[in-house]
Formats: C-alpha cells, structure tokens, sequence
C-alpha cells in the first residue's frame, strides 16, 4: 500500500516538476526579454485553444447525440452497449489520464510563468504603495508622495504594497498585474512598461462606498522626462535645502531603485 | 386552520421538501429582483437608480447572500434530497423525521432574517463573502450576516447528519450500494462533504462576530491577529461548498437523462467511485484558488493549481459517464429533458472557464473581473439551478399529482437559456479587458466602451426575469390546477419512486414495503412499454 502511495506522489511530482523545473533555470534575474504581461497574453492564448478544443469537441458530441437519439416511437428503449469488465476501466482510465496530461501540461506552463512575475529584476524601481479608503498613495522615498504612477519607460517597476484600514487589491488591467493590499502585510508585484502611455488602475477587493472610485493612472514617460518630474517633485517635497539629502541629481531613478526582494 | 397545522408540525419529508422549496423560491425571486437592480444600475456608468453607492452594495450582498445560501443549498440539499432521497431509496421516511422538520423551519427562520435586511438601519453591506477588516469596521451590521449563516448552517450540518443516516440503513432491503440511484449517491457526497466543512464556516463568522462586538482580534492585525485567516477558513469551506451544489444537480441530471433517454447510465461505478468519492477527496485541498492574489505563499499558491487542475479527473469521470448515457438513448423531450440538454452545454462552458481560473498565474489578471463573475455565474447561476427547475419539473407530478403546463414551461425554457447566455458572454470579454466585479461605476474605462456590453448584458436579463417569472408562474397554477396524472409513473421509469408510489404519493410514501432484488436497478427499462 505504501509502495503505491509512493509511486502515485512521486508520479505526480516528477510529472509536474519536470517540465517546470526546466524551465525556470531560464530567465536570468535581468533578463526581461519575456515581461509578465506578453507572457500572459501567450499563455491565455494557449489556454483558450485547449479549453476551446476540449469545449468544440465535447459539445459537438453533445449536441449531435441529443438530436440524433430521438425515440422515434413510443415504447422505445435505448440501446446503450453493456461495457465489458475491461472496457468499463478503459472509460474511466483513458478519459482521466488524458485530463491529468493536460492537466499537468497546463501547470508546468503556469509555474514556468509564474516564476517570471514573481521574480523580480535586480533593477527595478521601487515604489511603496499604501492604500487606504478610497484612495492610492504611491511613495518613492525622499518624500515624494504622489496619487498617480509616473515611471520611467524601459525600467521594470516593484511595487511594495500595504493597507492602512481594510483589504484593498491593485490591479492594472494593460500589465496584467494584480495582488492584495492589506494591512499588517506587504505584498509586491512587478511590471516592465515598455510602452509610453497613461493606463488606468483600480481597485478589485470591496472595501466599501468608494471601491469603484478609487482609479489611478499609470504614467509611462521617457526616462528623461521621470528624472525631471522627480527631481521637481523632491524639491517640492523639501524645499528647505537642509533637509534634502545629497543625492546624485543626475540620477534620481537609482535613487528609490534599491530592490530587497 | 388544521391544513395550516399540519404543514407547521409535519414531520412527512415530502412536505418538508415542499417547505424547503417554497423557501428557497422566495430566496430566488427576491434575490433574482436584486440582480436585476443591479443589472440595471450597471447598464450605464455611475449611479442612476439606486440613490447611494451603500445600498447598491447592500443589494449586492443580498443577491449574493440569498441566491446561495437561500436558494441554491436549500433548493439541491434542502428541497430536492427531501423530496427524492427517501422515495428513491424505497424509505418511508427520513432516519430523524423531527429533526428533519427542526431544520426547515431553521432555515425559514435564516431567509428570515436575511430579509430583515432591507427594514434594518444600518443594513449589512459586506457581500456574501465577509471578508474582514472591512466587514469589522463597517458601520453595517454584520451580525445579520452572521446569525443567517448560523442559522442555514445549522440547519445543514442537522441535514447532513439525518441524510447520511438515512441513506446508509433505510434504503429498501436489497438494495446495495451497487444499486443506489445516482441522486441519492451524489447528494450522499454532498452531505458528508457540508458535515465536514459547514463547521469551519460557522466558527469563521463567530470569529468575526466575536471582533466585531466583543472585541477581540482574531483578523485585526495592529493587535496580533492575521488578516487573511478569516479567508482561508472561508474558503476551506465554501469551496467544497461548489461542489455541494454542483454534485446534486449532476445527480438529478443522470435520473432525468437517463429516464428521459432510456439508457442505464453509462459507467456507473466509475461515475461513483471515480467521480463522487474522488470530488469528497479533492474538495478540501484547493481553496487556495481563491486566495491566488491574496498574497498567500508562492509555492501553496502552486502547489494548489496543481490540486485545481486535477479537479478535472473526477468531474471528467461524470461527465463522460453523463454523456455515454446520451450514446445510442432513445430521447423523448419533456420540460424536464430540455433543462436537462441546456446542462450539458452550461456545465462546459462554467467548467472550462474554471481552467483558466485553477491556473495561478492567469488569475493575476483575471481575479475579481467580471470573467470571474461570468464563469460562476454558468456554473452555480445557471447549471445548478437549471438542474433544480428542470427536477421541478421531473418530480412535479410526484408532488402534486398534477402535471405542469407544457406550452408555458416551454416558453419559459427557452426565455431562461436565450436570456442566460445573453447576460453572461459579455461579460466574459469585459472581463477579460479589465471590467472589475462589484462595480457600479466603470468611467475609468471609458475608452473601452463597455457599456455597450453591459447594455446587452442588461437586455438578457431581462429576458430571464420574464422568463423565471413565468416558470414560477405555471408552478404555482399547475398545482392547483393542472392536469391531473392518471398513472403513478409518468416517465416510464424503473425508480421506485415511479414503479411502487401512488402520483402524489402519500403519507408513508408506498403503499407495500419495498424491497428490491439483486438484480433490480433503477436504470433498467427492459420492461418499459410491455
Ligand atoms: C440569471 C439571473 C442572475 C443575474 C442577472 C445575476 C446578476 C448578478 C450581478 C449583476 C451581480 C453583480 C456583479 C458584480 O458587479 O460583482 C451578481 C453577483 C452575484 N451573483 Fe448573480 N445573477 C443571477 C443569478 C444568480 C444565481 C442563481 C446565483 C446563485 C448562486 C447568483 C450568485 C451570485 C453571487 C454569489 C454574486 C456575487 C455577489 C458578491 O459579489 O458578493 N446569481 N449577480
Ligand atoms: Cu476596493
Ligand atoms: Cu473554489
């Protein structure tokens, strides 16, 4: 009995493992040539196919038989074939091991993506996120606190996310990214903009009388342009020379860059 | 005055699946109106309708709350086990007939108290879900969230208990498991599936109730507690919580399409062993699934897509088993039988949507869109309770003695799956463009033009209303005066139900105790027409 436990775990392991396991020594902690959001987009098309397959296939069946058995008299009976001892264990083996073939296909491409918006690259930007009812402050260090996402075009974005009151969740639709904001924790996500461009972000945990009111928008501008939004809004932030520190005004997205994770 | 007695004090299952069906229509029709509030309201962007965003909510909350809790448990494991089970099994009634009654009345007493809702001031608003801290902190009252679960959760676990009981010593002598009637094994599933996880739901809400009122800390982080244990606690129970729904409506499908159609139902120990036992096994380990973006471990995340995924084998089992009992059938189409066809159809669409939603990684941007809100809605919205009509109709000469209006219920048949599909594919594609659920106001997305969308979904709602008004319609009237059936077995089945009670059947069920052979089955039409 053991023996078989041990055999259908490490089946089932070395089956969803595999593939997966390949393929995450692939990217490279800076290697974004794939960003989350294409590899999203590849990857619902995959699933799509396979659920439309499945779906075409098994609905055809359904349709064709539904209209095709009609009893065309009264007193008709189906006629059904009684299944053999081995074709009733067939039925039910083949149809699974198909499922769990796909089944497992699906994971492993899951997990291989997966592993890409999780980790993130070792120069991102970073920005803390704090939510609270009904709005988004986005906080970039040296006291530069804003309601809108303005990064720099080309450099993947981390945000470190927390609540001040109740669960909130921050999603951008365009990155395809999306996780719980909530108090007592800090959660992150991360995203590559590589086009230039104003994109909306909402809120998608109810949290109250404003959850559909709490929209930001996500500034994708050349790097040039975010050093200079930066730079003026840092100053406006401490006018007082005394109290800015001496940062390397050339350079400010290194600034808030530092990437802990 | 005595007729009225006799309905409060029965203690006939028949009646108390009677009760539980009157129950769980009034969930439905009031929670149905809220839907189409809420449809309404989201026709066009910002609020024209209700006045405030607050009582856009509290309808939120009811639909959800009722359409669940109100009217699809009660309705499969309240109404349509009570009715079936104990006539199926060839029982002359349920193990604990006064307990049985106990929690019927435990139930109304739940629909009661959720309808409170729209007479209290400060009406709850925290979704059926409850997710604190927002359900802590909100000037709603909570505690009539709570004391409802409460009370329809007790009346479930009473429920469970009475049916397993029933099910494992009061099935007609002979009748071995071999033999037991594919309803009464799937909600047998069902019940030991709510007995084991409708505690864990109930000690989640007492925790809330608890920080709420009491003050304590269970989910309030600044003093030690954890945020998301009310979630995982939840979910635990209401993902298994899908397949209490799901699994009774599967079950009634193989009666209906295997009588309907005159075929045995195709690999039945696979169906069962493979598909029911293994569905009880899975259930408890994938409510991760609703966690996906809940900031919960990577790898538990992971780990539970792969769990997810694997839900496909047991269902697999029953739905190949479902559809071999179509293969060379000889259909014949009532009311019934359409629902029945309209299933086949909907439990695709809603299980294949669930694929993409199993996979972790796609739900970072599916999670919380109205995708989500479309693919429940296929499963639960409209299989399950496409199952629980078209059971409406199956049984209904057994009910009443009477047969249901054909022309009517066909009119409505139709009204209901043109309306669903409306309603629902759109929101498919705006969710997968961004459109957030519980949202009355969409102007952030005004460049993508999904009212047009929501126009649609609205207009097909509207079709189902009319359509759900008219089914309850010809219910009602064809109870009281509808044809009356003149043989006991209208289906020309082989379940005992048919073949050994009277149409309506009476106090004590058959007129002669039961029992069955070894080679009796109740998918066994060889007699049929002689
Ligand atoms: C066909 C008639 C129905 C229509 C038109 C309808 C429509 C809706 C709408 C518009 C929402 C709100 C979506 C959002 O913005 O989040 C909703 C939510 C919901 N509906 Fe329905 N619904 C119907 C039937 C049902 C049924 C029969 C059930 C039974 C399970 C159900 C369960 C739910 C649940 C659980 C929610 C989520 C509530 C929440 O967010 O807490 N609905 N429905
Ligand atoms: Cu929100
Ligand atoms: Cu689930």
């Amino acid at each position: 009995m053991k023996r078989i436990y041990s055999a259908i775990w490490g089946g089932l392991l070395a089956l969803s493992a595999g593939p997966a396991m390949a393929s995450t020594a692939a990217p490279a902690r800076n290697d974004y040539s794939v960003s989350p959001n294409e590899g999203w987009d590849t990857l619902w098309n995959t699933v799509l196919l396979d659920i439309t397959v499945i779906g075409v296939v098994f609905g055809f069946a359904a349709l064709y038989m539904l209209f095709k058995y009609k009893a065309s008299g009264p007193g008709q009976i189906g006629k059904l074939p009684k299944l053999s001892r081995a074709q009733a264990w067939g039925f039910a083996l083949l149809p699974a091991a198909v499922f769990m073939a796909d089944d497992f296909y699906l994971s492993a491409k899951g997990w291989t993506l997966w592993n890409i918006y999780r980790r993130v690259p070792e120069n991102a930007l970073e920005v803390k996120l704090v939510a609270r009812q009904w709005q988004w402050e986005f906080d970039y260090g040296q006291g530069v606190k804003t309601d809108t996402l303005v990064v720099p075009q080309g450099q993947p974005v981390v945000l470190r996310m927390t609540a001040e009151d109740v669960i909130h969740s921050y999603f951008i639709p365009h990155f395809r990214v999306k996780e719980d904001v909530m108090p007592g924790r800090v959660t992150y996500l991360w995203f590559m903009p590589k086009d230039l461009g104003t994109y909306v972000s909402v809120c998608t945990e109810f949290c109250g009388t404003g959850h559909s009111n709490m929209p930001a928008d996500v500034k994708v501008v050349p790097p040039g342009e975010f050093q200079a939004w930066f730079a003026s809004n840092r100053q406006a932030a401490a006018p007082a020379p005394a109290a800015a520190p001496a940062a390397d005004p050339a350079a400010p997205a290194a600034a808030p860059a530092a990437n802990p994770s | 005055m005595s007729l009225i007695k006799e309905w409060v004090f029965t203690t006939d299952h028949k009646r108390v699946g009677i009760l539980y069906l009157i129950g769980s229509i009034a969930a439905f029709a009031v929670a149905g109106l809220m839907a189409l509030i809420i449809r309404a309201e989201q026709y066009n962007s910002g609020l024209q309708i209700v006045d405030t965003q607050d009582t856009y909510n509290v309808f939120l909350y009811f639909h959800g709350a009722a359409m669940i809790l109100g009217f699809l448990i009660p309705g499969l494991t309240g109404f349509m086990a009570n009715f079936i089970i104990p006539l199926q099994i060839g029982a002359r009634d349920v193990a604990f007939p006064r307990l049985n009654s106990f929690s019927v009345w435990l139930f109304w007493a739940g629909i009661i108290l959720a309808l409170l809702t729209f007479v209290i001031p400060d009406k709850p608003d925290v979704m059926w879900t409850g997710y604190p801290p927002y359900s802590v902190t909100t000037a709603g009252n909570t505690a009539f969230y709570v004391f409802t679960v409460h009370l329809i959760g007790f009346a479930s676990i009473l429920a469970s208990i009475n049916f397993i009981v029933t099910i494992i010593y009061m099935r007609a002598p002979g009748m071995g498991w071999n033999q037991l009637p594919m309803f009464s094994w799937c909600t047998f599933g069902a019940f030991i599936i709510q007995l084991i996880f409708v505690p864990v739901l109930a000690a989640a809400v007492t925790m809330l109730l608890l920080d709420k009122y009491v003050g304590t800390n269970f989910f309030n982080p600044t003093n030690g507690g954890d945020v998301l244990l009310y979630q995982n606690l939840f979910w635990f129970y209401s993902h298994p919580a899908v397949y209490v729904i799901f699994l009774p409506a599967m079950g009634a499908l193989y009666e209906i399409v295997s009588t309907m159609g005159k075929n045995p139902v195709f690999n039945y120990k696979a169906a069962v062993y493979g598909g029911v036992c293994g569905i009880v096994i899975v259930a408890g380990e994938v409510w991760v699934h609703h966690l996906y973006v809940a900031g919960m471990p990577d790898w538990l995340r992971i780990g539970q897509m792969v769990t997810t995924l694997l839900i496909s084998v047991p269902v697999g089992f029953m739905v190949i088993s479902l559809w071999g009992t179509l293969y060379r059938a000889a259909i014949t189409y009532n009311i019934a039988m359409l629902y029945a066809a309209a299933c086949f159809f909907l439990v695709l669409l809603g299980g294949l949507t669930g694929i993409p939603l199993a996979m972790t990684v796609l739900t970072v941007n599916l999670s919380e869109t109205s995708f989500v809100h479309a693919h429940f809605h296929f499963v639960m919205a409209i299989f399950a309770a496409f199952a629980v009509f078209g059971s409406v109709y199956f049984w209904f000469p057994k009910m009443t003695g009477r047969s249901a209006d054909t022309k009517l219920g066909v009119l409505a048949f139709w009204l209901n799956n043109i309306g669903v599909q409306v309603t629902f594919w759109p929101l498919f594609i705006i969710g997968l463009q961004g459109m957030p659920r519980r949202y009355a106001d969409y102007d952030m997305f005004a460049g993508l033009n999904f009212e047009k969308y929501h126009h649609i979904s609205t207009y097909g709602a509207i079709l189902t209303a009319v359509g759900a008004a008219l089914m309850i319609i010809n219910w009602i009237w064809s109870a009281a005066f509808g044809e009356k059936v003149k043989n006991g077995n209208p289906w020309g089945s082989n379940g005992l139900e048919w073949t050994h009670a009277a149409c309506p059947a009476g106090p004590g069920n058959f007129p002669e105790d039961v029992t069955v052979g070894p080679e009796w089955s109740a998918y066994d039409y060889s007699k049929f027409g002689k």
